[in-house]
């Protein structure tokens, strides 16, 4: 079963989309865990070494997204966690999706819903 | 019994026969599972015991008499962003422009008692509202604002005794006696572990904080909230009205218990508790909402409390139309959306109103849109008729329907989180949030699968929309917020900053004293929010939420 990792970064609380993700990926045929709010990337980083997921997606309300995800991006590659997939969902305007796709595999935004989501993670993993 | 023999009549052959020749759409249901009838019937009922009259126990069509003949709503709109001059200017310009009460909208790192220069807090400085790291910038947010002369909300939790406290010095230094402020601080911390997200300590330290603020306000702020209980949060996280509803009752009472517990007496604080609900787009169940909530508070603060003064038995609330339901796509529609629902908020009797900017779904709202979502109030207050009569939709046998099955349900929900040990216990186990989740998944699903209908995000969707120039606004306040501190630092009496935090540090551990004047006195020697939070988690520690790994 491919193992997929929904993280929350940063201080906000919102989490109604990566919880219902998370369980919409669950009931789907996936080993998924999530983090739980107000995650660091260090927090982050010792989540995935422990459950060894194929890809991670973080969820992000608050305009932290370029600010978070190259940040995440580094870390995972200097631990030599280099071939996961990273996803980014939230509330990411278009004009940022070009410069973010530098750092993630795949954006999806508000505009998604829950079989987009799942169609991605069946295809690419 | 006359009626109902026709209504079977009825049934039986013309509603057969129109069922037969064109079926229904769906079925029709409330959004918490309660089948709809076709028509709704007037039942027999007791009228002075279920409605009664506006001013008069049970309150179910209203706290006053004469409601909105007498006296609008508040009109109340939440904002804050960047640094504490950007929000002055913003505040300055509502306070302008017929808004009558502010409400201030904090950064995360405030409200999670970080200062701008924690490490943590890169990224989200000045983000989500503004930054305050000590008075003095609560002195640049309010300045040339006389605290007398408006009521300010403040939609702080975890660190709302800091955020109170520097209130209070602030209206000292303004020279305003604190009798005279008038305002509210939410102060509801039991929801953000169920949903908003920004506690610190664990459960019952936090309780103690809150009990601490209704116990100082009672004792000197007469004309403050000392605290706003909140459904919304609840709600926007995806719960239906009937959780929206009883959640927040089963926290009021909690509250409520804590400070009975504390020795306080029922009529010196109940009268400043009030409420904060969401109003989203199934409004006729949300007029029902209110109703329902106005009876059943008063019914538990007589009968359960054995409060005597009226003034403790009435629920009165703010409401903010629901972010919830504002989507990106074509976001003009946004502001019908608001309409609807501003409008059931007023034929629900608010006290106060917060119409959401159209562009809030994806931005702190621009002024043109805070602008429209201002006017939508003051369209419906001064252009309809629904501020003409008292609880004009009481007596619609679907209104009465509604009202009487969110109560019923209520009680029987407030009866099961107690065999379950209480609000407390059902936090710390998860099962409030996972009660929520369920109902919020079930909704996603539905969304998917097309039974829920958003106009322009999963039908009559416009592929040929314009691109929307709505951006997050990137405000850079944490390089002019980690000058300002070190400034500060430099600046002030370093020392009287240490004997205050150490006499905080020494009171927290004692369980007895309440803590809002050690904090009054640590905020005057602009001990930071940092600083002051530190010496708390010392004491308390820090609450660990355990719910994510439970996700089943």
């Amino acid at each position: 079963m491919k193992k997929i990792l929904i993280a929350k970064i940063g201080l906000d609380g919102h989490d109604v989309g990566a919880q219902v993700i998370t369980k919409y990926l669950k009931d789907n045929g996936f080993d998924v865990r999530y983090t739980g709010i107000r995650k660091d990337i260090n927090d982050i980083l010792k989540i995935t070494k422990e459950f060894k997921p194929d890809a991670i997606g973080v969820s992000i309300m608050t305009g932290g997204h370029l600010h978070f995800l190259p940040l995440l991006r580094k870390a995972l590659n200097k631990e030599g966690i280099d071939k996961i997939k990273l996803i980014c969902g939230g509330l990411i305007p278009k004009k940022d999706k070009k410069e973010l796709l530098k750092y993630v595999d795949a954006v999806f935004n508000n505009n998604s819903n829950l079989d987009d989501i799942l169609k991605y993670f069946k295809k690419c993993l | 019994m006359k009626i109902q023999k026709v209504y079977k009549k009825w049934e039986k052959i013309i509603l057969a026969k129109a069922l037969k020749k064109m079926p229904e759409r769906k079925e029709f249901e409330t959004s918490w599972g309660k089948k709809q009838k076709v028509v709704n019937l007037p039942e027999e009922f007791d009228y002075l015991n279920e409605s009664g009259f506006p001013g008069k126990f049970p309150y179910t069509r209203g706290v006053q008499p004469t409601m909105y003949r007498a006296r609008f709503w508040t009109m109340r709109q939440y904002a804050g962003f960047g640094t504490s001059q950007e929000t002055n200017k913003r505040f300055k310009y509502l306070l302008k422009n017929g808004q009558n009460g502010l409400s201030v909208a904090f950064d995360l790192p405030t409200q999670i008692g970080l200062d701008s220069d924690d490490p943590q807090a890169k990224g989200e400085v000045g983000k989500v509202g503004v930054a305050v790291d000590s008075l003095q910038d609560f002195e640049e947010i309010f300045e040339d604002i006389n605290l007398g002369n408006i009521s300010t909300s403040m939609t702080i939790n975890s660190t709302a005794i800091i955020l109170l406290a520097m209130y209070i010095a602030l209206a000292e230094k303004q020279n305003i006696p604190l009798e005279k402020l008038s305002g509210t601080v939410q102060n509801d911390i039991l929801k953000e572990y169920i949903s908003r997200g920004t506690y610190i300590f664990p459960v019952k330290e936090s309780l103690r904080l809150s009990t601490d603020i209704i116990e100082y306000c009672s004792n000197n702020l007469p004309k403050f909230n000392s605290i706003s209980i909140s459904g919304y949060h609840i709600r926007e996280a995806r719960a239906n009205a009937l959780q929206e509803l009883a959640y927040t009752i089963a926290n009021g009472i909690t509250y409520v218990q804590s400070a009975l517990n504390r020795g306080l007496k029922i009529d010196k604080f109940a009268p400043r508790i009030s409420f904060f609900f969401s109003v989203n787009m199934r409004f006729l169940e949300e007029v029902a909402k209110f109703r329902a909530a106005r009876k059943i508070w008063a019914e538990i603060m007589k009968d359960r409390f054995k409060a005597k003064n009226p003034k403790s038995m009435k629920l009165r609330f703010h409401t903010q139309t629901a972010g919830s339901s504002l989507i990106t796509q074509q976001p003009l529609n946004n502001i019908t959306r608001t309409t609807i629902e501003a409008l059931a908020a007023v034929l629900g009797g608010t006290q106060s109103l917060h119409t959401n900017s159209y562009d809030e779904a994806l931005s702190i709202p621009t002024k043109e849109a805070v602008d429209i979502a201002l006017k939508t109030q003051q369209i419906i207050a001064h252009e309809t008729d629904a501020t003409h009569n008292v609880d004009p939709l009481g007596g619609s046998y679907l209104i009465e329907t509604l009202t009487k099955s969110l109560v019923k349900n209520t009680y029987k929900e407030l009866e099961n989180l107690e065999k379950r040990g209480g609000v407390i216990k059902s936090i710390r186990n998860g099962y409030i949030k996972r009660e929520i989740e369920k109902t919020a998944y079930e909704y996603y699903k539905n969304m998917n699968r097309k039974k829920e209908i958003v106009v322009g995000k999963n039908k009559f969707v416009n592929n040929r929309s314009k691109k929307s120039n709505y951006k997050i606004e990137q405000h850079n306040s944490r390089k002019k917020q980690i000058k300002k501190l070190k400034q500060l630092k430099n600046k002030r009496d370093n020392e009287q900053v240490k004997k205050t935090l150490k006499k905080l540090y020494m009171q927290a551990k004692n369980q007895n004293s309440n803590l809002l004047e050690p904090i009054i006195d640590c905020v005057k020697t602009y001990c930071t929010i940092g600083e002051i939070t530190s010496e708390l988690k010392r004491v308390f520690g820090i609450y660990k939420d355990n719910y994510s790994i439970k996700i089943k």
